[in-house]
C-alpha cells in the first residue's frame, strides 16, 4: 500500500474511471430528482405519469426513475471507463455540475419560478 | 404514556434512522476532510478496515431504511385526503394548508423535504461504495478526494433539510392515528 501511494501523484487510470463512473451516475440520479420535481410541478400529464403508486403519488415514479437511471448509468459507465478513464476535470465537472443542479431544482422557489407558479 | 401506531412509526423514521444516518454522514464528511488533510495516510489494521467497511453499509442503509419508511409508509398517512366533516387533525397536510399560517410548512417545508431527502440515499450509496472500494486512491489522488468530499457535503446538506423539516413538520401537524399503545401509567398532579 505504502508503495502504491509513493509510486503516483494520482489513482490509476482504472480507478480513477471507476470513481469517476460512480459520481456522475450519482450526479445524473441527482439531476433526475430534480427535473422529474419540476416536471411534475409543471404539467398534470406528467404528474399523472408519475404517479405509480397512488398513495404516494408522483413522488414515488420521480424517484423510482431517477434511482434507475442512476444503477443503470452507473453500471453502464463503470464497464466504459474501467477500460478507459474519462479526461477527470470534464468527468468530475458534470457530476458537480448536475449534483448542484438536481439540489437547486428541489428548492420549491426555484420550482415555482420556473413552473410559473 | 401513550403513544400511537403511526406516531412510533414516524419516530422509528425520523429519530431512529433519520438521526443515526444523520450522524453517520457527517462522519463520513469529517473523515473525508480529514483525508484531505493528513500529512501521510494512515494505515488500519484489518480489524479496523471491518469496522471502517461496516460503518459505510451502515450509513447507506440507515439512509435507505429512512427514505423508503418516509417515502412509502408516512407520507401516505400525511397527504391522505380528510373525508368531509373529518377531524383536520388526523390529515397533517391538509390541516397545514388549512391556515395561511402553517400553509408553507407544507408548500415549502414538505415539498423541499420529500425530494431533497432522496438525495442523501444516493449520495451516501455512493460514497459508500467509493469509500469502501478506493479509500486508498482518494487519499492519494486530492482532486478525487475532493470531489467526493463536495458529495459528501451535499448529501450532509440535503439530510439535514429533510431532518430539520421532518422535526418541525411533526411539531406542528403530527403524524397520528392507528392502534393506541399505553407504555406506562401515570398520576395527575
Amino acid at each position: 500500500m505504502a508503495e502504491m501511494e509513493n509510486s503516483y501523484s494520482g489513482a490509476p487510470s482504472a480507478v480513477q474511471g471507476s470513481v469517476c463512473a460512480a459520481l456522475v451516475s450519482a450526479g445524473l440520479g441527482c439531476f433526475v430528482l430534480g427535473l422529474t420535481d419540476v416536471l411534475a410541478d409543471a404539467s398534470q400529464a406528467m404528474n399523472k405519469a408519475f404517479n405509480i403508486y397512488n398513495p404516494t403519488g408522483a413522488l414515488s415514479g420521480e424517484t423510482t426513475l431517477a434511482v434507475v437511471l442512476w444503477l443503470v448509468s452507473w453500471f453502464v459507465l463503470e464497464r466504459m471507463w474501467t477500460a478507459r478513464a474519462p479526461k477527470l476535470g470534464a468527468a468530475l465537472g458534470a457530476a458537480l455540475a448536475m449534483l448542484l443542479l438536481g439540489l437547486a431544482l428541489t428548492f420549491p422557489p426555484i420550482v415555482d419560478v420556473l413552473t410559473g407558479h | 404514556m401513550q403513544t400511537t401506531f403511526r406516531s412510533l412509526v414516524t419516530s422509528i423514521h425520523g429519530l431512529l434512522f433519520g438521526s443515526l444516518f444523520l450522524i453517520a454522514i457527517a462522519a463520513t464528511v469529517l473523515e473525508l476532510l480529514r483525508q484531505q488533510v493528513m500529512v501521510r495516510p494512515a494505515e488500519l489494521t484489518p480489524l479496523g478496515r471491518f469496522f471502517e467497511r461496516a460503518a459505510y453499509i451502515k450509513m447507506a442503509a440507515f439512509g435507505w431504511i429512512a427514505v423508503l419508511l418516509g417515502t412509502y409508509v408516512i407520507y401516505p398517512w400525511y397527504r391522505a385526503k380528510p373525508p368531509a366533516g373529518a377531524n383536520l387533525a388526523d390529515y397533517p397536510r391538509s390541516l397545514l394548508l388549512s391556515s395561511p399560517n402553517t400553509a408553507a410548512w407544507h408548500s415549502f417545508g414538505m415539498e423541499w423535504k420529500e425530494h431533497a431527502g432522496w438525495i442523501a440515499p444516493i449520495v451516501a450509496t455512493m460514497l459508500a461504495v467509493v469509500m469502501i472500494r478506493h479509500a486508498a486512491a482518494l487519499r492519494v489522488d486530492k482532486r478525487l478526494g475532493r470531489a467526493v468530499l463536495t458529495f459528501a457535503c451535499a448529501g450532509l446538506l440535503a439530510t439535514a433539510v429533510a431532518g430539520f423539516f421532518g422535526a418541525m413538520l411533526d411539531k406542528t401537524a403530527p403524524v397520528v392515528g392507528g392502534a393506541t399503545y399505553t407504555v406506562m401509567g401515570g398520576h395527575h398532579g
